[in-house]
């Protein structure tokens, strides 16, 4: 790497100054509920047509890295995930900030995410070939299985009746089939209302489901309550035993989340739902899962920035961005007339090791820049609610509107809003459904056009060697919550204690 | 869509004899551009660029704020846009799909005469293509390899069923007289990844062989190629005399009933702007050949995309009328 | 309401839901060969609702009454979803959406606070807060962000 000395201190420092910018931002408007990466995207690009292309593509990858961290504050300071990918976070987040350390669960956050971001960008600099051409063998017959996996995982969410977990995982299923079928053009379920065209607008949803239902759910307390902390649990950090915890759970988060970023339109969403799952029925203490364990926090939020690297890499090796983030940063390369490909990397070596090195840095600043900027979310908690509940929905209408200006936006986030907060009273699951929403589209549209490519015929499920190994995966996690629940009936108060693998 | 046709109509009148008499001071404060997709997509960050080039050029040097409004496949922000005061202040940059294409359904508030053509910007080459290391080298290749395995060669277009590159490869089919079967796939990525993948034999979308990418053409279906020399020898479905030509472009439009010297006033700017050299080299580099067209000739383009698309619906059954 | 009753409502309510969006898709044509059509996946869904809400719904009926289902703060989350309705439905007939975001601002922050007491100056304390509050997303929304409310 004889390019390290050819650089001088000035590039370093506006690279460096870049990223800090990219942070911020990235990490407010992912943390601010309906604001996100779009939004901040839409702030900072006009600045990158006069940047040096690398510091363009730097500072939007450190708004990428950092907003999907920043999601994760507000859903566990609040409560309110600020992107839909930190919703598994809620539950656990909320409870360990509310019953023992705030300064704790943003801790397993950070430490997590930062290692998740790592682990991606490691991926990224060492396999970044032979992945992404594994990954293209990968069809829709995959990926149908991998939706239906990812569907098991909604068991290890906590809930009480399962019949009215199914049912939420029906009903979400049905809302992700909302808009045009692309198979045949037509709108489905939006009664000729064209914004419904493209499906429920995921912001919308977002808000209403956690958003405005949490601040209904607010108002039936003491509205003038505080929590109170002393300093020392507010402090975001972590003991090296507290770490440790965590780090199983993290490895787990950071291995699927890199999987399934660099799998091309699988979509970050399932990532963090996959991991919290997996990282529970890997635990020594699956029993607090949902009551604010640490390994809870640490999976799905290591897995999102996983995501980010593992998305890079078959965008910069082969020009396909894998997830919707990627497509927005790629506008900083068009920007500067570099088309992602092959091409680049033997053309551009310089950029893209700049790109490498500065993704490292990105992910390390995200850090620093995650303790100073938490510290003031975690203040969010000992703001009292009638402060704290105008705030939240003023800040909600404003973000809603400013993704595509529609105040219709506002009215689905409303009604999605009060269903969410009778569905939440009669203890049906927030969580499934929005599982099934987002994996919906991924587990219709491969079934589908898996078998308009086979020309119906089934088989193609099985016959292909990798589905074939993902069935057998399968059919062994079945097995495994089949006899979990077995175990649980014979020994109820033992708990999941006696789960190990 | 009657009644808003009207009321289009009386707000057009409404402004026309408003405006008139202060004319001649436009533009006198910022133009607002309404792009119909996502921050930091192609036609966001060349429209943004062009922004810039037009804001210098027009009189007054009078700002030009990109608002983006996403969603619908670009029919939302087309909807605003038609929506807006005919003044001159609101101006929408397209692509083809949601101003020729998407209103045949029926599903939009708009039609292509709820607004004013100012200028076309540019083309967007598409080509049919197999993976690079396939055996068909030639349009008679695939000709070859289709008869004799009738509806056995699958494609992907870059929308699903019924999109602008689906309906011109059923062109394509049906004047080479072979069966090919359309598989939808959601955008250009994962139908990019499924050719590479061998999930699918052929696509309809940009080519990427001049980034070193897999994806190579076997016949360009649009007037145009992309600049990169890298196409030079690949035919386009007008040299072959194939009547499988889509007009896949982006252009600025304004709402219906604008005052023609201001729309005039925003093309001639539009023209200016397209001169500048470091602007023609992003186009370049992203493969857009400019294409500029002054009102009446975009308009003339519009009128025959939309007929042309509207034909091919109807012969594929797609809408009844 | 108990909360048998207040379940049993919820499965009608969503078996009817479930029933409309099988009428919903039941007609759709499928033009582009495939054995499954753009109803399919919909309706395969609902069919599954409706089972698992009538076996929900009779495992209720023939269940306890159970607790009393109340909504704590209900006054609170009905005048709150009533000043949403107010601001969403002014704002997009009338338009004007900061002086109608200072008023429901305002108004919630009196509304909640109204739990302890509600002083004049707590009053005035709130209006200059929310007065700050909307001049800020005022500010950076429409001048550095330029959304048009």
């Amino acid at each position: 790497m004889d390019f390290l000395a050819s650089i001088d201190l000035m590039t370093w420092l506006s690279a460096a100054g870049s990223i800090f910018v990219g942070l911020f931002v990235g990490m407010l408007f992912g943390a601010l509920p309906g604001l996100g990466l779009t939004i901040a995207i839409t702030l900072l690009l006009p600045l990158t047509y006069t940047m040096e292309p690398l510091n363009a593509i730097l500072m939007l990858l450190a708004v990428y890295q950092a907003a999907e961290y920043g999601g994760s504050i507000s859903a566990i300071a609040l409560g309110i995930p600020g992107t839909v990918m930190a919703a598994p976070i809620v539950q656990d987040g909320r409870a360990m900030a509310q019953e023992s350390s705030p300064g704790k669960a943003l801790g397993f956050s950070l430490y997590a995410s930062t290692l998740g971001g790592l682990f991606g960008g490691a991926v990224l600099i060492l396999f970044a070939q032979p992945l992404a051409r594994f990954a293209l063998r990968l069809g829709d017959a995959e990926f149908f299985l991998l939706g239906l996996m990812g569907l098991v995982a909604v068991t290890a969410f906590a809930a009480r009746d399962p019949i009215k977990v199914a049912i939420s995982i029906c009903f979400g299923m049905i809302a992700g089939t909302i808009g045009l079928d692309m198979f045949t053009g037509l709108p489905r379920l939006s009664f000729d209302i064209p914004q419904l065209y493209e499906g429920l607008n995921l912001i919308s949803l977002v808000v209403g489901l956690f958003a405005f239902s949490e601040a209904f759910y607010m108002m039936g307390g003491d509205m003038r309550h505080r929590y109170e902390f002393d300093t020392s649990r507010m402090k975001i950090t972590l003991t090296v035993r507290e770490m440790l915890s965590g780090f199983k759970a993290s490895t787990i988060g950071a291995v699927i989340g890199t999987v399934l970023g660099i799998l091309p339109g699988v979509g970050s969403t399932v990532a963090g739902w996959l991991a919290y799952s997996t990282a529970k029925s890997f635990s020594k203490t699956p029993a607090k899962f949902g009551n604010g364990s640490g390994e809870g926090i640490a999976a799905p939020d290591s897995a999102n920035n996983a995501v980010v690297g593992g998305a890079l890499l078959p965008f910069l090796t082969l020009g396909i961005p894998g997830t919707a983030g990627i497509a927005i940063i790629a506008g900083a390369f068009i920007i500067h007339g570099i088309t992602p490909g092959p091409q680049m990397i033997r053309d551009n070596p310089e950029l893209i090791n700049g790109i490498f090195i500065g993704f490292m840095v990105t992910t390390v600043g995200m850090f620093v820049m995650g303790k100073l900027l938490s510290q003031g979310f975690a203040r969010a908690l000992v703001t009292p609610n009638f402060i704290l509940v105008p705030g939240v929905l003023i800040l909600s209408i404003v973000g809603v509107y400013t993704t595509r200006s529609q105040v219709f936006d506002l009215w689905l986030a409303l009604g999605i809003g009060i269903a969410a907060y009778l569905m939440r009273r009669l203890d049906y699951s927030v969580a499934g459904f929005v599982l099934a929403f987002v994996l919906s589209p991924i587990i219709e549209i491969s079934f589908r056009r898996a078998l308009l490519i086979s020309g119906d015929d089934y088989t193609v499920f099985v016959t292909r060697p990798i589905s074939a190994v993902l069935v057998a995966v399968m059919v062994v996690m079945l097995g495994f919550t089949v006899r979990k629940l077995l175990r649980k009936r014979g020994a109820p108060a033992a708990g999941g204690a006696a789960n190990g693998t | 869509m009657n009644k808003f046709k009207a009321f289009a109509a009386g707000l057009g009148a409404l402004a026309l004899s408003s405006t008139a008499a202060l004319a001649d001071g436009y533009p006198d404060h910022p133009i607002q551009m309404i792009i119909p997709y996502a921050a930091g997509g192609a036609t966001d960050v060349l429209g943004r660029a062009l922004a810039q080039r037009i804001a210098a050029a027009l009189p007054n040097n009078t700002e030009i704020v990109v608002i983006n409004t996403p969603g619908g496949a670009g029919t939302i922000g087309l909807t605003q846009a038609a929506n807006a005061d005919p003044d001159g202040y609101t101006i929408v940059m397209t692509t083809s799909s949601p101003i020729a294409l998407q209103p045949l359904y029926g599903l939009t508030p708009y039609t292509v005469d709820s607004f004013a053509a100012v200028a076309k910007i540019n083309e967007i080459p598409a080509s049919f293509n197999v993976r690079n290391d396939s055996d068909m080298r030639t349009l008679d290749d695939l000709v070859a390899w289709a008869t004799a395995h009738p509806g056995e060669f699958t494609y992907a277009s870059t929308g699903g069923n019924g999109s602008g590159t689906h309906i011109v490869s059923e062109q394509l089919a049906a004047a080479l007289g072979i069966q090919l079967r359309h598989i939808p796939f959601e955008g250009t990525a994962p139908l990019t990844a499924a050719l590479m993948g061998g999930q699918i034999m052929g696509t309809m979308q940009m080519p990427d062989l001049h980034s070193g990418g897999e994806v190579r053409p076997l016949i360009f279906l649009t007037s145009m190629r992309p600049s990169d020399p890298i196409y030079a020898d690949i035919p386009t479905s007008t040299e072959l005399g194939i009547p499988a030509v889509a007009d896949f472009f982006s252009g600025i439009l304004a709402p219906a009933g604008t005052p023609e010297d201001r729309v005039q006033i925003l093309s001639d700017a539009v023209a200016t702007a397209l001169q500048d050299p470091e602007l023609r080299a992003l186009f370049d580099n992203a493969n857009f050949p400019i294409s500029y067209a002054n009102p009446a000739d975009f308009g003339a383009i519009l009128a025959r995309a939309t007929a042309s698309n509207h034909d091919e619906l109807l012969r594929m059954g797609l809408i009844s009328q | 309401m108990s909360s048998r009753l207040a379940n049993l409502m919820m499965y009608v309510l969503l078996i009817a839901i479930a029933a409309g969006v099988i009428w919903q898709v039941h007609g759709l044509p499928n033009p582009f060969g495939g054995s499954i059509g753009s109803g399919g996946f919909p309706t395969l869904m609902a069919i599954a609702a409706i089972g698992l809400c009538t076996i929900g719904a009779i495992r209720t009926a023939l269940g306890p009454e159970g607790p009393r289902i109340d909504i704590p703060g209900l006054g609170k989350v009905v005048a709150t979803i009533l000043a949403m309705v107010a601001l969403f439905g002014l704002w997009q007939l009338v338009g004007y959406f900061f002086p109608l975001a200072f008023v429901f601002l305002t108004g919630l922050l009196c509304l909640y606070a109204a739990d302890g007491t509600l002083t004049p100056r707590l009053v005035l304390l709130n209006s200059i807060g929310s007065a700050v509050v909307i001049l800020c997303i005022y500010l950076f929304f429409t001048h550095v962000l330029y959304v048009r409310f």
